[in-house]
This record gives structure tokens, sequence and C-alpha cells, in this order.
């Protein structure tokens, strides 16, 4: 035994003979100045140090024929073989590109010159010069083939993210969000805790080849988060960085007011008003406020030979534009890592963080007291409090059923969400040799929800019906992950450059919660008992539990070989099992696999001076979803009878056996996505003008869905259709001008998505999407051959000027205008997008601006419905003045009072085209020598504009928004809070 | 080292071959791996107390779910369709497209409609289908539960039925449970989830069949408790069956009418007093009342917000114009009779903050459910004299069909008549079942719709513009969704 591990020691360390040189020097830029905390590394070991205050370095070198190499972020890397030189001096070049930044990929790091596959890095730098509260926030319009959408402006509610379309109908389309190593789930839901001061650099992983190794959640592709720490080349640090800002709402309308409502009334005859109305509350004014946005973050860090730490701590206070709405947030986050001895490396990573939001009814219309509409719909004779009874909010509307924003803002005044959410990690890595490591992390994340609602019962009518009502929930989601990983890395013959990785991950989750409610609360003490407490009636069984668990077991492991960085293959491979499906089929295995060219690199290239780099690479593979798998989706559930206790038959009832609520899957498997990308990266110029170019080709098959049967059978949720998407993505990043200390600097990226359904096996024919309740038709289509998110319905044609109708287009020529004559009438999804920010920096000075576009999108603006429409006792926007009145006038706005001409038509779709001068920011960086006779080592001011210029024909509060994030329902406008434009003032400081 | 090393891939190996169990159940719901389930089937019903879980099912929850789509709705296409009734609510489209006749395939409420009478024929099917097993299986069940049980879920499975059928026309007819779906049989079996439209014929056969055998097993009638599907039931429902144009047989009218009104009901002595309230609690199990829907005071139900207040607690939910408005036409027929007893217990008027269809300080509201605790009456004794005269008349029996039509009358505190029409029994049907869900199918089988639906709205401008009814428009239409999903299903025609 001993024996055999003696020989593997040798095998591992590979060589009989070792000579040992310290080699030393300096390393000094192009003007002759030392450069701090540059790595100087043994090629092929992990063997390096970081050159000190004066730009000097020591190391001791071990191999046969050691190289070195000396690299650091903004600089070329310089390679120098030591061939017995005890001192190499080196003077080192900027670079403009970053070729030589460590990248993150799954499970590891490479640099980014040795990249296979299709990973965007997102420049975090202005990070602390925008007011995002949202990591997902930071990626719009910066990465090709990623498409981020502000779809509401509540706060707290994130972006959504689609990297290369939607594949995806059940299941989410979010990318999966890895911090630190460790997965953390998908979608706001998963990333909210962070605080985006934390964080230290971002990564996307967008094709399979990059993805696959995290398998069965990676088919949306991966956003690879590191945090923070402490770093020995910077020193201790001490920054903190705040902001205010300002948010307002982006638009207003003009509404009727109340001699030209009583107007509407008369001919209509919805309402019968009396007259002598007088115009009394504004409910723009009243509903909308500025909202002020504060943050204040702390940063303390160091790092020395043995050990580095990190701490940060911060608040986030965003209040929105409608009073009831805010998120608050406040961060907590340790790390630390220390060198216990030279093969033993330990640390850990904890992050805390406590957020609460509140939110407001949104995504229904003023008759269900969605907030957003009834500031339109509410006349403006009405006043916020009522005249017969103080006490209640405005009711006296003379039948129509309406209430006002006041009352419905008032109704989630206290229905707010509250998360602590912890994350902490441990881990300790074990080197063998300097080739051969293994690292073993344990991870908890655990999330505790409180959910509360509060409403009391005088001031709002729904609280007068119920009686008042109180609903508290707390739930405890508390999950595990235990990664283990061994690495191999060596170079062989200074040419062949080989990493082996292998290991397993194992995941599990136990979620719990226990809910109660209760109404009839009494009037009388100003409600000061505001909880559970205070209501008498529970309901038949007042409270209810929560109870769910599942697991994931993983294998995964990766074989990366280049030939002098010049040919490249990396094979991928993770075999996933999940608890969610059904025996015989939990385990899914996700292969991938890439190569890459360093064209550049070849012989034949070395005349062409103006091509710096020049890689072209491939790649394939398979990725899994199961997002959109319940905890126990293949088991067959039937649901319980319960009875009511109240009535003296059931008095000693127990539940029975009810009837099926689901139909089991025994076949049930994994969503599969695979995907082919071509790439081709080149850089020009001497690296002041780069391309990348990728095409790839997305199909998803067994493609989860909850397929309906025939009423009354419950429905099978099961793999049913698939999916394809194809796409082209453009990066160009150019430094336009560098001299005399100016510079300018461009990155601009374009990409298209083509999204089709391709097969469903049972049912073919799918709607969804349901808004205004005049007539509450489906406005959304699925069919196989057709992209998701399509509107269906009548085509519009004008109004006819002898009835004031509005006249559709009888596409069947059947004489009849009916369902049949529906047809395809407008498409969300954009023809492409594209983003662009430009960077100019004068001596301390510096102004980004970022443009963000998408084109040839539509939205269905239901919200418009309600603005227009004039079917109810409603008040209606300015734009009903031109409405048709007697026979012959020609307008385009019809008749008032029918339900006809509001039917799902083209009349609701308008082009969502935009491009969106998204974010202008000017900063000036204060540093030089009377700061760092004060310790400080900078203090920057600065101005952010967001969103203060939008260029579109979208008539609505904003082209971005939608109601639903769901990839089927994109693009639909139905009484949404609006998004936000905002003027915020900050200043970082560094110590 | 060397000890470092061992212990470290001794480690490494632990840690890699260590995994998670996968196997996981869900802990709060009953599940396959909690319940005792038939292998074939996939059936969770085997003991006679699944039997009796789904019995109680059936009038604890299947019946108590008639308030949307068999109260509500079914008043739509019976009074408002109709001349009794304008919908509530201009605004709503689905309500007023049926008062217009312009309905069409996307309406939403046709479409619930379809869903759940189809759920709760599925419903019945559970009982239906399974009983015969399980008697002769588990023996705690009893001769006489195992016919009681399967009758009542043979009346009401062929209630729904004809209900639909009257609704529709061709209707699914599903007397069987559809195999379990599995994957590998899913797509042989998936047709069978989506039945096709039988003729109205066979749909009537089958009605028929199974409501003659619960006439003959089914529980008898308890003067104690009304919301039972009895013998009386069943022969009541057989008496309407035989009045449709489809298999019109007045005798047997006639006979099943006899049936009922032997089985020892009685009208009450106020017409009023069979929605009756005090302080306390509204009536029920008056001795009229054949079936009825029952709700205790605190456990009540939730239509009687959709029609006026809860006298309970009136200012509750009073804030909009609710589903139906009484029309001018049928408030006009109560006058032109002088019927005030009646016209004062389905009609009220009252003050609200609307003038849609009325001046807000008197406007019209429909009165049959004036509290939460109010039943909600399917069938009753008076219905059953008024169709015991249409048949008598139909057999050229003048003076028997006179004798009940002034049973009636002298309940209602009205004149005898000499001798009747069918104009003046239809007249008394109307004004003595008004929002009870019988008016528009009444003309239909004597085809006057088209001829009174078409004239109601020529002196009275609150109808809005009403398309003319015509033979296809008396039928509704199937709902897009469901033909979307199932080819075998044709639309009627004209839609």
């Amino acid at each position: 035994m001993k024996k055999v591990l003696a020989f593997l020691v040798f095998m591992i360390s590979g060589i009989t003979v070792y000579a040992q040189i310290t080699v030393h020097g300096q390393v000094t830029d192009k003007d002759g100045l030392p450069v701090i905390g540059l790595t100087v590394l043994e090629s092929g070991t992990r063997n390096g140090v970081v050159t000190d205050a004066d730009g000097n370095y020591s190391i001791t070198v071990r191999g046969s024929d050691p190289v070195l190499e000396f690299s650091s972020l903004g600089y070329e890397t310089v390679t120098e073989r030591v061939a017995g030189r005890a001192l190499i001096n080196v003077i080192i070049a900027e670079s403009a590109l970053q070729l030589d930044a460590v990248v993150a990929i799954g499970y590891g790091s490479v640099r980014k010159r040795d990249l296979t596959t299709a990973v965007s890095t997102v420049d975090t730098e202005d990070i602390r010069l925008r007011p995002v509260t949202e990591a997902s926030g930071f990626i719009q319009g910066k990465v090709a083939g990623v498409q981020v959408t502000q779809t509401s402006g509540l706060p707290g509610s994130g972006m959504t993210v689609r990297i290369r379309g939607a594949s995806s109908i059940a299941s989410s389309n979010d990318p999966l969000y890895v911090v630190d190593g460790v997965p953390l789930g998908t979608g706001n839901y998963a990333i909210a805790y962070l605080s985006p001061n934390d964080i230290e650099t971002m990564q996307i992983l967008k094709d399979a080849s990059s993805a696959a190794i995290y398998g069965s959640r990676a088919a949306n592709g991966v956003v690879l988060i590191t945090t923070k720490r402490g770093s020995k080349g910077s020193g201790p640090k001490v920054d903190f960085n705040s902001y205010v800002g300002l948010a307002s709402v982006t638009r207003t309308y003009d509404v009727l007011n109340a001699a030209q409502y009583k107007e509407l009334m008369d001919e209509t005859g919805y309402v019968n008003l009396p007259d002598g109305l007088t115009d009394n509350t504004n409910w723009f004014d009243e509903a909308y406020r500025t909202g002020v946005n504060q943050n204040y973050q702390i940063g303390i860090s160091n790092a020395d030979d043995k050990n580095n730490y990190y701490i940060g701590l911060g608040y986030n206070n965003e209040e929105g534009i409608i009073r009831v709405a805010y998120n608050k947030r406040l961060n907590f986050k340790a790390s630390f890592e220390t060198k216990l001895y030279d093969y033993l490396t330990a640390g850990t990573n904890i992050n805390y963080s406590h957020y609460r939001n509140n939110g407001i009814i949104s995504g229904t219309g003023s008759n269900r007291a969605g907030v957003v509409l009834s500031v339109i719909n509410t006349p403006t004779y009405a006043k916020i409090w009522d005249e017969s009874n103080p006490d209640w909010y405005w009711t006296q509307f003379y039948g129509a059923n309406l209430t006002t924003p006041a009352e419905n803002i008032a109704r989630t005044e206290h229905n707010f969400e509250e998360t602590d959410r912890l994350i902490g990690s441990v881990y300790a890595q074990l080197n063998f040799g300097r080739h051969l490591y293994f690292k073993s992390t344990v991870s908890m994340d655990r999330r505790w929800v409180h959910s509360y609602y509060f409403l009391d019962p005088i001031h709002t009518s729904y609280g007068r019906t119920q009686h008042g009502e109180a609903a508290d929930s707390r739930s405890d989601d508390r999950r595990m992950i235990y990664d283990n990983i061994l690495n191999f890395n060596k170079s062989f013959a200074g040419k062949h450059n080989l990493e082996v990785m292998a290991g397993t991950s194992a995941t599990t989750s136990l979620w719990q919660n226990l809910s109660g409610s209760r109404n009839y609360f009494s009037p009388n003490y100003n409600n000061v008992i505001f909880g559970i407490n205070g209501g008498n009636k529970g309901g038949l069984r007042g409270q209810s539990q929560g109870y769910s668990k599942w697991a994931i077991m993983s294998y995964l492991g990766r074989i990366a070989y280049n030939y002098n960085r010049k040919y490249y293959a990396t094979v991928n491979f993770r075999a996933d099992g999940s608890s969610k499906l059904a025996p015989g089929h939990k385990w899914g295995y996700f292969p991938s696999a890439s190569i890459a060219w360093r064209i550049s690199s070849e012989p034949f290239m070395a005349d062409i001076d103006w091509i710096s780099d020049l890689k072209i690479r491939a790649g394939w593979g398979q990725q899994g979803n199961q997002s959109g798998l319940g905890d126990y989706a293949w088991v067959q559930e039937y649901g319980i009878n319960y009875y009511d206790w109240t009535n003296p038959t059931y008095a000693e009832a127990v539940p029975t056996l009810g009837g099926k609520t689901n139909i089991g899957n025994k076949e049930l498997t994994w969503e599969t996505t695979t995907q082919s990308n071509v790439g081709i990266d080149l850089q020009t110029l001497g690296g002041k003008l780069n391309f990348t170019l990728d095409a790839y080709y997305k199909y998803t098959s067994n493609m989860l869905m909850n397929v309906p049967l025939q009423a009354p059978y419950p429905p099978i949720y099961r793999n049913e259709g698939e999916m394809s998407n194809w796409g082209l993505e453009l990066a160009i990043n150019s430094v336009n001008f560098d001299r005399n200390g100016f510079t300018w600097m461009t990155d601009f990226n374009i990409s298209l998505n083509r999204n089709r359904l391709e097969k469903l096996a049972l049912q073919q024919v799918y709607y969804f999407a349901t808004t205004s309740e005049a007539l509450s038709e489906n406005i959304v289509r699925m069919v196989p051959g057709k992209p998701l998110s399509c509107f269906w319905g009548l085509k519009a044609t004008g109004v006819n000027p002898e009835t004031g109708m509005v006249i559709y287009e009888d596409s069947n020529k059947d004489g009849k205008v009916n369902t049949s004559d529906k047809q395809y009438i407008g498409d969300a999804n954009p023809d492409f997008i594209w983003g662009m920010t430009n960077n100019f920096s004068y001596k301390g000075l510096s102004l980004s601006i970022l443009i963000t576009s998408s084109i040839g999108n539509d939205i269905y603006n239901a919200s418009r419905i309600e603005m227009v429409g004039m079917y109810n006792g409603s008040n209606q926007i300015v734009d009903v003045l031109n409405r048709w009145r007697v026979p012959g006038q020609l307008t385009d706005m019809p008749k008032s009072g029918e339900l006809y001409n509001l039917k799902a038509s083209t009349r609701w779709v308008e082009d969502g085209s935009f491009v969106k001068i998204k974010n202008i920011t000017l900063s000036y960086d204060f540093s030089g020598k009377w700061l760092k006779k004060a310790r400080i080592s900078k203090i920057q001011p600065y101005l952010t504009l967001d969103n203060m210029i939008t260029f579109t024909r979208y008539s609505g509060y904003d082209p971005e928004m939608s109601q639903w994030s769901s990839a089927t329902n994109m693009g639909i406008d139905w009484g949404t809070y609006p998004n936000v434009k905002t003027f915020t003032f900050g200043v970082n400081v560094g110590f | 080292m060397k000890k470092i090393f061992t212990t470290a891939l001794l480690v490494i190996t632990a840690l890699a071959l260590a995994s998670c169990d996968l196997d996981l159940y869900p802990e709060t719901s009953y599940n396959e791996r909690n319940v005792n389930v038939e292998e074939e089937t996939g059936n969770q019903y085997t003991t006679r107390a699944d039997m009796e879980g789904l019995r109680n099912a059936l009038y604890n929850s299947w019946m108590k779910d008639i308030q949307e789509k068999d109260i509500c709705d079914w008043l739509i296409y019976t009074e408002v369709h109709a001349d009794n009734a304008y919908c509530g609510s201009p605004s709503t489209g689905e309500i007023l497209a049926i008062q217009q006749n312009t309905q069409d395939s996307d309406n939403k409420n046709i479409k619930r409609d379809w869903d759940w009478y189809l759920g709760q024929v599925s419903n019945a099917n559970q009982i239906i289908c399974n009983i015969d097993d399980i008697a002769a299986a588990d023996n705690s069940m009893t001769d006489d539960e195992h016919k009681k049980w399967k009758s009542e879920a043979l009346i009401w499975r062929a209630y729904i039925l004809f209900k639909m059928s009257c609704i529709w026309g061709d209707v699914p007819v599903v007397t069987t449970i559809p195999p379990a779906i599995t994957a590998e049989n899913i797509e042989e079996v998936y047709g069978e989830y989506f039945p096709a439209r039988k003729p109205i014929d066979e749909v009537y056969d089958r009605i028929i069949e199974d409501l003659e055998y619960a006439a003959a097993n089914a529980p008898e009638v308890n003067p104690a408790n009304k919301m039972l599907l009895s013998k009386a039931v069943a022969n009541g429902l057989l008496a309407r069956v035989y009045a449709e144009k489809t298999r019109r047989d007045w005798d047997k009218v006639a006979d099943y009418c006899d049936r009922v009104e032997a089985a020892g009901f009685s009208l009450v002595d106020n017409y009023g007093d069979l929605w009756g309230y005090n302080d306390d609690d509204a009536f029920r199990n008056s001795t009229e009342s054949i079936l009825e829907v029952t709700w205790t005071k605190s456990s009540g139900n939730w239509v009687w917000m959709m029609f006026h207040r809860n006298a309970y607690n009136p200012n509750d939910s009073f804030s909009w114009s609710k589903w139906v408005t009484p029309s001018r036409d049928l408030i006009a027929a109560y006058d032109a009779e002088g019927d005030t007893e009646r016209k004062n217990a389905s009609i009220i008027f009252d003050k609200c903050n609307w003038s849609t269809y009325y001046p807000a300080d008197d406007y019209a509201f429909m009165h049959k459910i004036p509290t939460n605790a109010s039943s909600w009456i399917i069938m009753r004794l008076g219905e059953i004299y008024l169709l015991h005269a249409e048949a008598l008349f139909e057999k050229g029996d003048v003076a028997g069909a006179t004798f009940y039509v002034n049973k009636i009358r002298t309940r209602a505190g009205l004149a005898n008549l000499a001798s009747v029409t069918m104009d003046d029994i239809l007249k008394e049907r109307r004004l003595e079942l008004a929002f009870e869900g019988f008016r528009f199918y009444d003309l239909v089988r004597h085809n006057k719709a088209i001829e009174v639906c078409n004239a109601v709205d020529d002196n009275d401008e609150y109808w809005g513009t009403r398309e003319d009814l015509d033979e296809r428009s008396l039928l509704m239409p199937i709902s897009q969704t469901a033909i979307d999903n199932n080819p075998s299903l044709i639309q009627n025609e004209g839609y």
C-alpha cells in the first residue's frame, strides 16, 4: 500500500530530478514606474507571487525548465524563460484588452485568451456609479445575446433576464445564478439578497459548452458572480459608497375634467350624474410622488501572504413612486481565507441579508382595485375621503364600479414580505504538490420569509365587506450544498497544457411553512391590534402547513487540453440525479465539448500586423432545466375533502380522500436543451478594436408542460413539446481615442434571436393572458410553428364614419365578424436588440453613456382599453374627446358605450420599439498627493441619470413594461407599476 | 506525508461516493405512496368509506357549487335570453352578449359552464362506475346503501345531462371512467378523454335509463331534509324530460306528475313563504319543495350578492348593478294580471346608487334569494302542477289543465279561470316560476321563443340592440377552446 502511494506521488509530481532557483527582479511599466500587485507565476503550476509596492518580486522555481509569466489586469502578459537567470527585470506594457484577465467558468477559472466557449464578462467598473439595486440590472445593454428587460418599476422586482431566447414554457427562463461557486437558484428570488456593491466580477456563460457543467439547471445559461475579497496588491482598504436618488414616474396623462366626464356619461347612460360637479382632485398628484432612494455601503479588506479578508456592510432603501411600495435591504458580508500550511488553505464566506418589500395591486383594472389604472379611471370630482363617513375613502360614484387610487393604495399598505437570507460556506483546499488539489466546500443557503397582510375594517370598502382581514405566513427554506472537486493542472514540455477536473456535488432542500388568517376585526380603538389576534373569525380551518423536500446528486468532470495555446479542446461531462423525477428516470447526462484554434499564432499569420489575436471556436453541449418541476411532480396526488363542522351533520366529520388533483407521470424526465455554437474572437490594431461574433442554434426537447385534459380531468405534467432558438451575436469593443489624457472607449453589442415552438404532442393550441374585464378574451395564442408571445385577435381597419363603430376585417369572407376571423396580429419578440456604452474620460473626469434598444417588438396595450374604452362609469383620458358623435364624422376614436369596439384586435397592438438613453453618469475622481496625506486614496463624487430619455412610439408608460415575465405572455401592459426615471447623486470614498 | 496522503485519498473516496437520497414523497397530502391505489385503473376508491365520502361530497360540495354555473349562468340563459330580465350590468360583455343574442364561441361564461357540467358528470361517474364492484367486495356496504347511493349519483348525472342538452343540444355522454393515463398509453388513451358529441336522442336515452333506475331505487322523500335526491326528484325530472320536443310523450308526463304528487307534498299557504325568513333564520325544507340546495346562516351562500342584498347584513356588497334586473315586460305582466303577491315575492324595489335600467331611488331587483341562508329551490310542487296542466291540455283534457292552473292561482290570491289556453298556461308558468330558471326553455318547447323574444324589445329601448332570434340561436355555441383542443367536437350550426 505504501509503495503504491509513493509511486503515485512520484507520478503526480512527474519529475525525477528537480533543480531549485530563486529568481528576483523588478517589474516596471513603459514610463518606468513600478507595477504593484502584478502576479508572477511559474508556468503550469500554481506557484506564484505578487510584486510589492516597489514592483519587486522574488520567487523560487522548481521546474526543470521553468517559465515565468508576468500578468495583471490591464497589462499584457509577458513570459520569460528562466534559463538559469537569477535576476529578471521586466518592462510590461498596458493593454486595453483584458485577454489575460482570469475568467471564472464553472468550477474553475481560465484566462480569457484560453476560452473555447461563449462567455461574456460584464464590466463591473460602474457598479459603484449606478443606483441599481439588483445584480441583474448591470447586465442590461452590455452583453450580446442577453435581453434584460425591466418589466416593472416596483422596488425590489428585479429584471427579467433572457439569455439567447426562451426555451421553456412551464419552467423558468431565467438563468442560474452562481455566487462564489454556490448555485443559488434562478431569477430574482435567488439574487435579490445580493448588494451589487459586493460584486467583484460577473460572467455570463451563454452556450452549452460553458454552461453544461451546471447540467440540469443550466439550460438558460449561467450568471457567475464572484464577490470581493481582500487583495494583497491593493493592501488594506476601506471603501465607503453612498448615494441618494430621486425617482419619478416617466409620464402622466391628461384626463377628462368633471364637465367632460359628465358629458360622456350622459352620452353613454352608464351613470346618472347630478349637475354642478367640480374638479376636486388631481389623482396623478395624489397617487405618485417622488421616491427617495438611499444607499450606504462600507467595505473593509486586507490581505497578506497568508490571509485575506473582506467585510462589507450596507443599507439600501428604495422608496417607490407610489406611497406604499418600497424595498429596504440590510446586507452584511464577511469572507476570510487563510493559508494554514503550504498545502492547506481554508476559508469561509458568510452573506446575510435582510430585506423587506411591499407592493401594490397591479395587473387588473380599476374595478378590482388596480392602482395604476384607477389613477386615470377615477373622476376628478371625487375627493380622497368620503363626505358622509369621514373615516371611509370616497364612495360616491353614482353607481360606477370604482374605487379611488387612495383606497387602492391603502389596500396594500400592510402587505409586505420580509426575507432573511443567510448564505454561508466553508471550504478547505488540500494541495498535493503543485499540480493537484482537492477542494471541499460545504454551503448552507437558508431563507426565512415572513409574509404579512392586514387590512383594517373601516377605511376601504373591501375591508368593510370582509370586516378586516389579517394573514400571516412564515416559511423556512433550508438548502445544503456539498461540493468536492479534484483538480489536476500541468504543463508538459512547456507546450502541452492539460487540466483535468472531477468532482461531486450534492444539494438537499427542505422547505416548510405555516400560515394562518383571520377576519372580523373590531373597528374600535383605532385598530390597535393589527395582526391575527385582532380577528374573531378564523375560517373553517384557519391554519395550513407546508412541507416539501427535494435533492440533486451530481457527478461532474472536465478535461481541458491545449497545445501551446494554439489548439484547444475541452470536454465536460455532468450526470445529475433529481428527486423530482420518476423512479427509473431520475438521472440525466449532460455532455459537452468545444474546440478552438488560435489562427493568429500560426506562422502564416505572423506578417499580418493589424491582427493581434484571432481565434475561432466551436462547441456543442446538452443542458437540462428542472425549475419548472414541482417538488413531487411525477407523484399521483389526491385531494382532501374537508367538511363544514359548523353544520351539525358534520360535527364529527373527518377528512376523506378526494379526487385526483393531477395525473401522475412515471415517465417524467428532464427538459433537455442541445446547443451548438460557433464563434470568432478577433483583436486588431494592438487591441484597440475587438470583435466577438457568435452564431448559435438551440433545440429544446422533452419540454415540460402542464397539459390540460377535457374538463373535469386534472391536467397531466409531461414532457410534451419541442422548441428551437437560433441567433447571432456581435460585440465590438474599441478604444477610439487615447491621447493627452483623454480617452474615449465604446462597447457595442447587437443580437438577434428567432424563437419557434416546434412541436406539441397532445393539445395543439394553447391560449394565455386575459386582460380587460370588458370582454375577458385571451390575447395570446400558442401553436407549433410560431414563436411564443404572439397576439391573436381581429384586424381593425378604422372607424366607420356612418355608425362610429370599429370596422373589423372579415378575413374568411363569410359575411360575419366573429371568432373565426381572428388571426395573428403581433409578436412581442424583438427583431433584434442592441446596446452601446460610451466612456469618455479626461484626467479624473469621466462620462459614461449607456444606450439600450429593442427594435421590432410589439406591445399589447391592454391598459389603453381602460383609458379610452368608454364602456362603463370610469373616467377616460382626453383622447376620447375626438370620439365619433355624428354620422359622417371621420375620426379614429369610435363611438362611446359599445363593447363591440373593444374586441381583441390591432386597435390595442402597438409598436414597442425603443432606443433608451438608459444611463448617463458623470463622475470625478479626486486622487493625488494631498489626498494621500489625509490617507484618503480616492474621493469620487458622481451624478447619474437613469431612464431619462426614451425614443419610442409606444403610448404607454414605458415600452419595457410587461405585466407578466413568463415567456408565453411577454409584452402585455396591463395596469403594471410604471418604470421610473431617476436622478442620483453619490460619492465613493476609499481609504 | 504519507499518512496525510492516505487519509486524504480515503476522505476523497468517501466524500465522492457519498450521495443524497433521491426517493422523496409528499408528506402533507394524499398520494400514491400513502393511499391504497388499484394498479390497473389507478382508481383510489375501493371501500365503502370511500363511497360514503363521495356521497357526502355530492351534497356538500357538488350541489353547492351550482351557485356560479347553475344559478347565475343558468338564469342568464333562461331569464335574460328571453323576456324576464335585462342583464344587470351592460359593461360585462359575456352577459350582454346573451341578452343581445350576439353570443359567440369565445364567451367565457359558456366555456365555464361546459367545463363545469362535464366535471359534474365525471364526479357522478366516480360513484356510479365504482359502486357495483365495491358492493360486491366490501361487506360493510348494505344492499340498501348500494342502491340508494347509486341512484342519487344517477339522478345528479341525469340532471346535469338534461341541462346540457337544453343549452347545447347534442352533448358528450360519458358513462365510464377513462383509463388512467400513463406516459405509455397516453397516445392511445388521449382520445377517450375528449369524447365527441352524441346526438340528442342518445343523450335522452341515457337520461331516461338513469332516471328510471333511480325512480325505483332512490331514497324516499324526507320531509325534514329536501336536499336529497329522492324518488320524487327522479319522477319529476322524468316528467320534465318527456315534455321536451325530442321525446315528447304527454301521457308519460302526466303519469310522472301523478307519481310526484302522490309522494305527499303540498303547496305552502303563501307564495312568499317559499323564500321567507325571519330575524333568526331563513325558511327551508317547506312542504312544497321537492329538491332544494340548503345552507345555514353561519355557512351560507354567496349568490345572494348577485341579485340584491343579504337581509341579515344589508350594507354588504351593495355597490354594483347586479347580475340580472327584472324587465319592464315582466313587471307589466304581473300588473296586468293584478298579481301583487307573486310580484312582491319575485321583485323588490329598492334605493341604490345606480340608474342603469331604473331610477336610482326606485330600482328593481330579483328577490328570490333574500338572505345568505336562503335555499335555492330546484324543483317544487307548484312547477309540477303547471307541467301537469301542460300535459293534460296537450292530451285534450282542458278541464284537467284548468284544475291545476287554478290551484296555483288560488294560492297566489288570484281568481280562477274558467278554461285555459296554452298561452294561459305559459303565462302562469312565467309569473309563478319567474327567476327560477324555466322561462326560455318553456317557450322553446312550445315553439314560441322566436316570436316572444323578438317582440319584447319593440317598445323597450332598455334591451339595446337585440339581434333577432332564429332557429340556430336557440342553442348556445360550444366554446372555442373546447373545439381547439378536441377535434372531434363540431360547432353548432351558425356559430
